[in-house]
């Protein structure tokens, strides 16, 4: 029982990680980026090829290059490769395409990707996929338990630096600029704002999260194949990140963890599927649908919908501009003396 | 030489399974301005329904086929009506009615697959004669499949041009407040055009059934790359566009799947879009309802 | 003499076989008020759209500040400190008053690695900003909305929110392209004297206006245009007594 918790702790973990990657681009930025898990699965494979060393000729998996890396270095590799893919696709995609035609040009080269290599299996083990991908620091550990105390605590790291680095992004002047970006882009690009340079980073930096999250799961269960980054898996994500409270971190969490661990876990201890594997698996899809349609309808906004900004700091007095008299910090009088010229 | 006349004679079968699919979704598209992720998952439902209608319940062929054609039609309408117009009515972004349309896809491909399982099944017209048409050896199902096709194509293009329906449909996808405007009753016409596009959707998962020895959901999951290839090559929103589309996808694919890898048929289809989107978003052919090729932007 | 802070010159531009601006050339004096009238569809909305750098004219220059702004995309446009105002209310909706303010100025906090990293050095400057924006939202009379969203806002304060926001962004030259349309009669007035005691102070407006009266007590020169071209120049009382411009209205 343990174990399992664990496990479950694990994927927690590494799928808020895709969940925020997609909060960061579909929730604030509001891109119809739909591509997103192919870097969830270049992120794994990256690990994987940079940790497993070089395929050997009687070995039953084929794929390219191949390097023995210790831990932490194929992680650290994969948010870089996953970065750069990143950068190219946002670069090819996001300079004039929008709405529509962004969400399948993403879904295209996702699938142009992901067809290439399933049909090459000598590239990165086509649809065998690669398996016998090491564990990291597995040796420090000598049961199976601790070393899934350990990997659950690199997990829940590397998801606490993710959750930092959005919520930074989110509320910073950045984030601000990504809002206003979505909300009206017209309106930004008078007020100075470049869309496309606020798009490239959201979509660089999401690559990059999602490339992780690939990586760590390639390295928990140690295989990885074409399915956990295929077309279908956009929807699960989308979903946590929709349900939970989209441009919402926490929501993104709360998200995670209703669709991931209550509906993905949690049919499986139901009666009635119990034995019925296949079922429980197709209810489960359903139930996310149905879940999706019905917060779009009933809570658009999630169950913890964007938060409005706060200041901390009380409003101190006005930093007078040189040469003119200061004023006081009660904003209510309409004739106050302006102090920029 | 013979295995490309060949390829070429399977890409012309492609093709009409396509066009049937395309025209019908590239009109719900033009009408509703909607990209429908769920057109192929109703596709095969229609596959589905007729093995169920034809083989489970013993309804002749024809029977079987035409029930299972009006079952996914209403299902479009119902589908456009009870789940589309609502939140379109609320004015809800472009992007939430995609994922709307993506989750009542995934929804129905699940459940598909809880009634009748993952298992694959089979479904075939017309028999395997072969007859030689012009160096083409194509079997009597294959004939059929193009003769539907061309059937079909025939009847939009009357439907368009010649009914008052036709034109009001063109009328609602070009501005659908003008149409209103001038006396045509949008949300009739546009049941009308879901029925049809309906109708168009069931016919060609039917076809894409015949045409695979044997289906299962993601007989028509994978379809939808092909399908999208030939909307936007023909421009969104041109039923004409994505007959053309359809042709080159069709017969350009299968040289691919003959000439690099079996698999190649979705990549060089999808290489073939993302060209077609970077540098000719308005399609090959310019659409019937405005120079951007509709769709918002 | 004057001084020239912003002046199309010859401006053209043809939507296929449409002629939606015709050598259009006008002049605007820094530190002016001026008004830019017509009928609809004479190309005053499109002309701005030039100007602004949404728009591309097949020929012509627009110039700013003695820069050759024509082939600016928006963005830079704004940057030079040009700024413009919509037609249709173009507020962020679900983002707050004092969010929608905060966007416009240039911010420290924008660069990436600051942003994420430096929190330090961005965040006195949030602060300033923002008493700043609540000031502004105070003399528009929004401050007691300040947190509500914008989107949530009537007709007449979202014009005052957008100019207020303009203001942020420490503009040289505001274009208010129809700043009235659809604002109650009480905010009209409040946004014209708004608009006064800002030129006041030394900002230079263009005001796109269907409504002469406010164009009456606002502005000094007045263009007028018609099916594309720059039809002629003058102040209110001039242009009522000008054939061609009462011909162009009638027509």
């Amino acid at each position: 029982m343990t174990g399992f918790l664990l496990t479950i702790g694990v994927y927690f973990f590494t799928e808020l990680i895709l969940v925020l990657s997609a909060n960061l681009q579909l929730g604030l930025m509001g891109m119809a980026n739909l591509g997103f898990v192919l870097f969830l699965g270049m992120g794994a494979y990256t690990t994987a090829i940079f940790s497993m060393g070089p395929a050997t000729s009687d070995s039953l998996q084929h794929y390219f290059y191949g390097a023995a890396l210790p831990f932490p270095i194929p992680l650290l590799l994969a948010v870089a490769v996953g970065s750069l893919l990143g950068l190219v696709m946002g670069l090819i995609a996001l300079y004039r395409m929008r709405g529509h035609y962004l969400a399948i040009l993403t879904l295209a080269i996702l699938t142009i990707v992901w067809t290439i290599v399933d049909g090459f299996p000598g590239f990165l083990g086509g649809d065998n996929g690669l398996d016998a991908i090491p564990q990291p620091l597995a040796s420090l550990t000598t049961t199976y338990e601790s070393y899934q105390v350990v990997f659950l605590c690199i997990a829940a790291f590397c998801c606490v630096v993710c959750f930092w680095f959005n919520e930074r992004f989110f509320k910073s002047p950045l984030g601000r600029m990504a809002k206003a970006v979505r909300e009206n882009e017209s309106a930004a690009t008078t007020l100075g704002i470049n869309p496309f340079r606020v798009r490239l980073l959201a979509t660089v930096c999401g690559s990059g999260m999602a490339a992780l999250a690939g990586g760590l799961l390639a390295e928990y269960v140690t295989v990885w194949g074409m399915q956990p980054w295929s077309y279908a898996e956009i929807f699960p994500a989308a979903a946590a990140m929709i349900i939970g409270g989209r441009a919402n971190n926490w929501g993104a969490a709360l998200g995670t963890f209703a669709t991931f661990v209550v509906v993905g876990q949690g049919l499986g201890f139901l009666p009635g599927f119990s034995n019925n594997p296949e079922l429980s698996y197709s209810i489960q899809w359903i139930l996310y649908g149905v879940a999706l349609i019905g917060f779009l309808w009933f809570r658009p906004r999630g169950f913890i919908p964007e938060p409005k900004p706060r200041w901390k700091r009380a409003p101190s007095s006005v930093i007078a501009s040189p040469g003119s008299t200061p004023l006081n910090d009660q904003p209510t009088s309409v004739d106050m003396a302006p102090a920029h010229e | 030489m013979s295995l490309f006349i060949a390829s070429t004679g399977f890409g012309i079968v492609v093709a009409s399974i396509l066009m049937i699919a395309s025209v019908g979704f590239t009109l719900q598209w033009g009408v509703s301005n909607v990209l429908n992720l769920a057109y192929v998952d109703l596709m095969i439902l229609a596959a589905y329904l007729d093995y169920s209608f034809h083989q489970q319940m013993h309804l002749t062929s024809s029977l079987a086929i035409v029930l299972s054609v009006i079952v996914v039609a209403l299902a479009s309408v119902a589908f456009n009506q009870f789940l589309l117009q609502p939140f379109v009515k609320r004015g809800i972004r472009f992007f939430y009615l995609l994922i709307i349309a993506f989750s009542a896809g995934t929804i129905l491909q699940y459940a598909i697959q809880a009634i009748w399982g993952p298992t694959f099944f089979n479904i075939a017209v017309g028999g395997n004669s072969t007859y030689s048409l012009g160096g083409l050896k194509l079997t009597l199902s294959q004939l059929i499949i193009i003769g539907i096709a061309v059937g079909s194509m025939i009847a939009i293009h009357l439907l368009l041009t010649q009914t008052d329906f036709g034109r009001s449909m063109r009328a609602v996808a070009i501005n659908p407040m003008l149409a209103q405007c001038s006396g045509i009753r949008t949300s009739w016409v546009l049941n009308a055009s879901w029925f049809l596009t309906g109708t168009m959707c069931g016919i060609s998962g039917l076809v894409l059934a015949f045409n695979t020895a044997s289906f299962d959901v993601n007989t028509g999951a994978v379809f939808l790359s092909e399908l999208l290839a030939a909307v936007v090559l023909g421009g969104i929103g041109s039923p004409y566009g994505a007959m053309v589309g359809s042709i080159i996808v069709g017969v350009v694919a299968e040289w691919a799947a003959l000439l690099i890898n079996p698999f190649f048929n979705v990549v060089v289809a999808l290489v073939a879009l993302v060209v077609t989107l970077l540098f000719r978003p308005q399609g090959l052919v310019r659409s019937l309802t405005s120079s951007t090729g509709g769709g918002t932007s | 003499m004057s001084d020239t802070i912003l002046s199309c010159d010859a401006v053209s531009l043809a939507f296929g076989g449409v002629k939606a601006v015709v050598e259009a050339t006008l002049e605007i004096e820094r530190g002016s008020v001026t008004g830019l009238i017509g009928p609809n569809g004479a190309g005053k909305s499109t002309l701005v759209n030039i100007i602004s750098g949404h728009l591309r004219p097949d020929s012509g220059r627009a110039l700013f500040n003695g820069a050759d702004i024509t082939s600016f995309p928006p963005y830079q446009v704004a940057r030079t400190g040009l700024i413009r105002t919509f037609q249709l209310s173009s507020e962020f909706p679900w983002m707050t008053l004092l969010e929608n303010m905060l966007v416009a100025p240039r911010q420290i906090g924008t660069s990436f690695g600051k942003a994420i990293f430096r929190k330090r050095s961005w965040i006195d400057q949030e602060y300033e900003l923002l008493a700043k924006a609540r000031e502004y939202l105070s003399e528009f009379g929004l401050i007691s909305l300040e947190h509500e969203y914008a989107g949530n806002l009537s007709g007449g304060q979202k014009r005052l929110l957008e100019i207020a926001r303009a203001l942020m962004a420490d503009p040289q030259m505001l274009i208010l392209d129809e700043p009235m349309a659809g604002v109650a009669g009480v905010l009209i007035d409040r946004i014209v004297d708004h608009i006064i005691q800002l030129g006041g102070r030394g900002l230079t407006f263009l005001v796109i206006e269907h409504d002469l009266e406010v164009v009456d007590r606002l502005c000094e020169t007045v263009y007028v245009m018609a099916q594309g071209s720059v039809l002629s120049r003058g102040t209110m009382a001039e242009l009522r007594q000008d054939e061609r411009v009462l011909e162009a209205y009638l027509d």
